[in-house]
């Protein structure tokens, strides 16, 4: 199935275009990488997809699961199965994580018909999700990404990713910022999340993640357009050449 | 002029009128430092400096019309309570009543010269605690006294009427005031003032909602060395109400400590006021003094007003202070949103979460609703 499809998608932000024309297709049980120099718009892409106010669609389509996102909200589009992780997690001071969680997922399965979760099953999960991220449940208590280290804040995105359960990740930078142990643990999450039955998108500078995840297809973004994909290999032809020899082909 | 002429003769009535109903009914509580400052100072033009957002007149007519005595004490333990519409020799009562003026407060000596019921509160020991209710129709006032060593706590509710509260801490004794302040529909004035005395402690909080017009002034005097204050709080101000509070911070001795940290959410068409004024008298040095104030306006048509103010008369001291008013941010309603979670159900969670990074008791946050 089809998660996410892209034709010829151009795309502003305050009215300067970022995004020149990009085709791309996300199928469940694939995973994509993004690769591309600072400036490249990869952070504009993941931004216009989650429909974010002052990024706006001037040519082009986006499909997510098969439906046309046009008039659909953040709120819309997350519910639909889009999870973005954010290259600088929000701090949000007096909301805790648990009650941030909570609503979280009560709102995702209110979308679909079902009941709140229960607050037994919620820890139960979310103890189980912290364990193997290695966080400590005391900082559900705290308040979001407060005071919380570079690697904490990247695998509190990847508790929700887990706990959420979204068909399409889109991972914006999620490996930058991160120590290897950090690094690993957050590959760690992502592989666990992985499924025949939905899709990851990782938006990163470097090949250093894709050493600990095994990607299908890779992607080079220079100047707002995808200029060469091929398999896990090119990474590292990146990685061997940099962005510049390639950035012609 | 004809209108400066105007105003000047409004106030010189309304100061008449106040003088003539002064309380005679308690003959032994002596009200002269009231009589005298209002004598002395008048009244300060409306719709300036302190008063510029709130219509002091209003409060005072009101004054003028709350004829009743109510009893607002609830419930105390560890205190030892005279009420002063009983007479009492106590020449204490007197003394703690005769305060010297602070200034630009002229309800305060309203209050002193119209108040017919209320309290005076000895605590001696290291649990006394004592609860005021609102008393609504009323002019009360309360002199508390924290006796050396000793330590008070109070929770007060207020909601219309005025009101004002006389606090003297003792040497190494500590007042814990909590403060709230439904929403009402009446006016109300509500006044605290401390003197904190050496080593001594006090922690004020205040959770408010507001009313038709509510002034709520604070003044706090560190008047020995190591006195420390903490002042916190928050507010939520909606429909057409109004909440102007005002808090004097004033650091007349050196090493004493003070931290003030108050938001404010409008929402609506309400309006809010804020000022912080820290003192920082010559003696004063190394007195150290921070203030923050942030407020959110959830409607366009709501307004908040904020002004912090720093007077600093010695070069030792350390003070910050600083004051916000904008909108709810709006990347984190974002990532909120990209969660899955709808707009309002995130500005509601975004904006209990201001709030509750200074509304901690849980009074003030059943109050607020969070």
């Amino acid at each position: 199935m089809k998660l996410l499809e892209l034709r010829g998608l151009v795309a502003s932000v305050d009215e300067k275009q970022i995004l020149n024309g990009i085709d791309l297709t996300v199928n469940a049980g694939e995973v994509h990488a993004i690769m591309g120099p600072n400036g490249s718009g990869k952070s504009t892409l993941s931004n216009v997809l989650a429909g974010r106010d002052g990024y706006s669609v001037t040519q082009g389509e986006i499909e997510l699961m098969g439906a046309p996102v046009n008039g659909m909200s953040v709120e819309e589009r997350a519910l639909t199965g889009l999870f973005l992780g954010f290259q600088h997690p929000i701090e949000i001071p007096g909301v805790t994580n648990m009650e941030f969680l909570k609503v979280a997922i009560d709102s995702h399965r209110i979308s679909i018909g079902e009941e709140e979760m229960n607050t037994r099953d919620f820890m139960v999960q979310v103890r189980d999700i912290s364990k193997r991220l290695e966080l400590s449940t005391e900082f559900l208590k705290r308040f979001v990404n407060v005071g919380f280290s570079g690697g904490e804040k990247k695998r509190n995105e990847i508790l929700q990713l887990m706990l959420l359960r979204p068909r399409l990740a889109f991972l914006d930078e999620t490996d930058s910022g991160l120590d290897v142990d950090a690094l690993q643990v957050v590959a760690k999450g992502i592989n666990e999340f992985r499924s025949d039955d939905n899709g990851v998108v990782l938006v990163t500078h470097y090949q250093r993640l894709l050493n600990y995840v095994n990607v299908d297809f890779v992607h080079i973004m220079v100047n707002g357009a995808i200029v060469k994909s091929g398999d896990a290999q090119l990474a590292h032809e990146v990685e061997a050449q940099g962005y510049a020899g390639l950035g012609e082909a | 002029m004809a209108d400066a002429r105007t105003a000047d003769s409004a106030q010189s009535d309304l100061l008449t009128r106040v003088f003539a109903q002064e309380v005679q009914e308690t003959p032994w509580l002596d009200r002269s430092s009231s009589r005298a400052e209002l004598h002395d100072a008048g009244l300060p033009m409306p719709w300036k400096g302190r008063w510029q957002y709130t219509d002091y007149q209003a409060l005072i007519e009101d004054a003028l019309m709350l004829e009743e005595s109510k009893e607002a004490l609830q419930s105390c333990d560890g205190v030892e309570v005279s009420h002063l519409d009983q007479p009492t020799s106590d020449a204490e009562t007197n003394a703690l009543n005769s305060y010297e003026s602070v200034g630009e407060f002229p309800l305060m000596d309203v209050n002193g010269l119209l108040f017919r019921s209320g309290t005076k509160l000895d605590a001696t020991t290291q649990t006394a605690h004592a609860s005021i209710i609102d008393a609504t129709g009323s002019v009360d006032r309360h002199l508390i006294s924290v006796a050396e060593d000793a330590k008070l706590r109070i929770e007060e509710s207020f909601q219309s009427g005025n009101r004002v509260a006389l606090c003297y801490v003792r040497e190494n004794a500590t007042l814990e005031y909590e403060l709230t302040m439904p929403q009402g529909e009446e006016p109300g004035y509500h006044c605290i003032v401390v003197w904190l005395e050496a080593d001594s402690t006090l922690r004020l909080h205040l959770a408010s909602k507001g009313s038709r017009v509510r002034r709520n002034d604070v003044i706090v005097n560190t008047i020995g060395r190591n006195a420390s204050a903490t002042l916190s709080g928050g507010w939520l101000v909606d429909d057409r109400d109004h909440l102007d509070t005002q808090v004097c911070m004033n650091h007349r001795v050196g090493n004493t400590h003070s931290e003030q940290s108050f938001h404010g959410v409008v929402d609506d068409r309400a309006r809010s006021a804020f000022s912080g004024f820290i003192r920082i008298d010559r003696d004063a040095s190394a007195a150290e003094a921070h203030l923050t104030n942030r407020n959110i306006a959830l409607s366009p048509h709501a307004r908040a007003h904020a002004q912090p103010e720093l007077e600093i008369y010695t070069d030792d001291v350390i003070c910050s202070h600083g004051a916000t008013t904008g909108h709810l941010d709006a990347d984190s309603l974002f990532m909120m949103r990209s969660r899955g979670i709808d707009e309002d159900s995130a500005r509601t969670m975004l904006t209990k979460g201001f709030l509750r990074q200074v509304v901690h008791s849980e009074s003030g946050s059943s109050l607020l609703q969070l």
